[in-house]
């Protein structure tokens, strides 16, 4: 220890701690989150109870619980588990920085439960992680293509996906990602709503603070192949991930064909593309849109970008209903015109 | 640390009371911390209470045992970092300030003011790493972990942490920078150059 830490470390320590207050802090923190642990283990005793009892005209003694509501129980995942399991690599940064907001409210519909894990949201994403658990086997689209999620009470109308990852036949949990948040006030009121096959329904409500730890980098790379005249025109980078912009004029139609970028970093490691959203305007033959790449790493000062359209085979395209039943997309008509290749750029962080 | 090894595993699969020692050994630092940040008890121990949560509630996740301290300190940075950035403001304290918010008397001469007086307008990101330096007595490579960048950025913002701190103390100038901090301009922790 050097003569200037021990100084520092002496003038920090003059600092007065309200010892007390800390301590009541502990104890208060660790009692709520000791008393919904036991809340969520009472209210089990109860519902099994009365279920059976009005099913079986069993007696359940309070000292024994239902075998499968204890299963539900022991399968809750802890809060914080969604983002960092997602294997989505801005999600863990974001969740192990401790950047997230992490909610842990749950609401129970008959024998099923779902659980509203955590949020995270800056100008790259807006993305929701929840968990389903059940008594009874959860059907693959039991969810459909995820919940209604509103913003200030009005229903979000920009790009999402949404997955599942099956933990379990009685056990999912989901990741609803909403990219290019910029026209969102800083702090609003979240609401999900999640129906279910059956028409059963959960609601959540939450406020939700933007992160600030985004920075903008001014692209402006423009360049031109068969018809397709693309200019990136910026990157926002994020513990959450890497968000381009990008606009393409285009002199014929592409199909199903979308844009995406393939991204290396100086190191020559690739960065997974996750998602984009664009917007075509087809009077204008102009599509606007943005691609949401896997985090950088701080010492990563250089990107390797080379665009690219990717045609899915068409045959492939399918529309699933409530039920889960397939139905062929035939509407769409394959590219026919000439190969678009695009020259790769760099772009510099400062 | 073999002690502190077993209790983070215990506290990892739910043991409130291994999680509640744990704290109980960091809550000073963390409090000095988070005091450094926010200027004022009140916000310190918000930041600290929310702090506290996020690592009751995430620390299933939590790879590394032994960077138990490591990782709650990250938390503990950016969760200060947010609330200053959620308030838009960065405090300017002087002594009236400190006689008006009764925090005068935490301080036993006038002489302890300095250094924590010439903190306070310093830039974040000098700020944080000078705090994990010389109070947390990281090295410059257990920093540059902590704060995922390179080692030399790290030793160029102690220095020019220290420089600026030296200025201050010695009644130099004020420059652009901090006349920016000053006026409530927000800064990332984050090591850009």
């Amino acid at each position: 220890m050097t003569d200037k830490t021990r100084s520092f470390q002496e003038e920090m320590n003059h600092i007065h701690v309200p010892t007390e207050k800390l301590d009541d802090i502990i104890s208060n923190t660790i009692g709520e989150y000791e008393g919904k642990r036991k809340k969520w283990k009472g209210n089990k005793i109860f519902y099994s109870l009365t279920a059976v009892a009005a099913t079986f005209l069993l007696l359940v003694s309070t000292a024994s619980v239902s075998p499968a509501m204890a299963n539900i129980v022991s399968k809750i995942p802890l809060l914080g588990s969604v983002f960092s399991d997602s294997g989505d690599l801005g999600l863990e940064q974001v969740n192990q920085q401790g950047l997230s907001q992490l909610i842990g409210t749950s609401e129970r519909v008959g024998e099923t439960s779902i659980t509203l894990d955590e949020v995270f949201y800056d100008e790259t994403r807006l993305t929701i992680g929840f968990s389903i658990v059940s008594e009874n086997p959860i059907g693959d689209f039991y969810l459909s293509s995820g919940p209604e999620v509103k913003i200030n009470g009005k229903a979000f109308s920009g790009a999402s996906t949404y997955s599942e990852k099956k933990l379990s036949s009685t056990h999912k949990t989901g990741i609803v990602d909403m990219d290019s948040m910029e026209d969102l006030p800083d702090t609003f009121t979240l609401g999900v709503t999640f129906t279910g096959a059956d028409g059963k329904q959960w609601e959540f409500t939450t406020q939700v603070n933007k992160n600030d730890e985004v920075q903008k980098v001014v692209i402006n790379h423009q360049q031109k192949s068969n018809g397709v005249d693309l200019k990136v025109s910026e990157l926002k980078v994020s513990p959450a991930g890497l968000l381009f912009s990008y606009q393409a004029n285009v002199d014929k139609y592409l199909g199903n064909g979308r844009i995406d970028f393939k991204v290396i970093d100086e190191k020559g490691n690739e960065l997974a593309s996750h998602s984009g959203g664009a917007i075509v305007d087809h009077e204008k033959k102009q599509i606007t849109g943005t691609i949401l790449i896997d985090p950088i790493k701080e010492d990563i000062k250089k990107l390797t970008v080379t665009p690219y359209i990717v045609f899915p085979d068409s045959s492939m395209g399918v529309k699933v209903d409530l039920q889960g039943n397939e139905t062929t997309k035939t509407n769409i008509q394959p590219y026919e015109g000439p190969g678009i290749h695009f020259e790769s750029f760099t772009v510099t962080i400062p | 640390m073999e002690s502190k090894l077993k209790l983070v595993k215990l506290a990892k699969k739910g043991d409130t009371e291994a999680f509640q020692i744990l704290i109980h050994e960091e809550k000073e630092k963390m409090y000095r911390m988070a005091y450094m940040y926010m200027k004022n008890e009140d916000d310190a121990l918000e930041v600290f209470q929310e702090s506290l949560y996020k690592a009751l509630h995430s620390i299933r996740t939590l790879k590394q045992n032994d960077y138990f301290s490591t990782w709650l300190m990250r938390i503990l940075i950016n969760t200060a970092i947010a609330a200053l950035k959620k308030k838009q403001k960065l405090v300017l304290v002087n002594n009236e300030i400190y006689e008006q918010i009764g925090n005068v008397t935490y301080f036993q001469s006038e002489e302890h003011l300095d250094l924590l007086h010439a903190m306070d307008d310093i830039e974040e990101k000098y700020k944080t790493v000078l705090l994990l330096r010389f109070y947390q007595d990281y090295t410059v490579k257990q920093i540059a972990a902590f704060l995922d960048c390179p080692e030399g950025t790290v030793k160029t913002n102690i220095r020019r942490g220290l420089e600026i701190l030296r200025s201050k103390l010695k009644g130099g100038y004020f420059d652009d920078r901090q006349n920016s901090i000053i006026s409530g301009r927000n800064e990332s922790y984050s090591c850009p150059d």
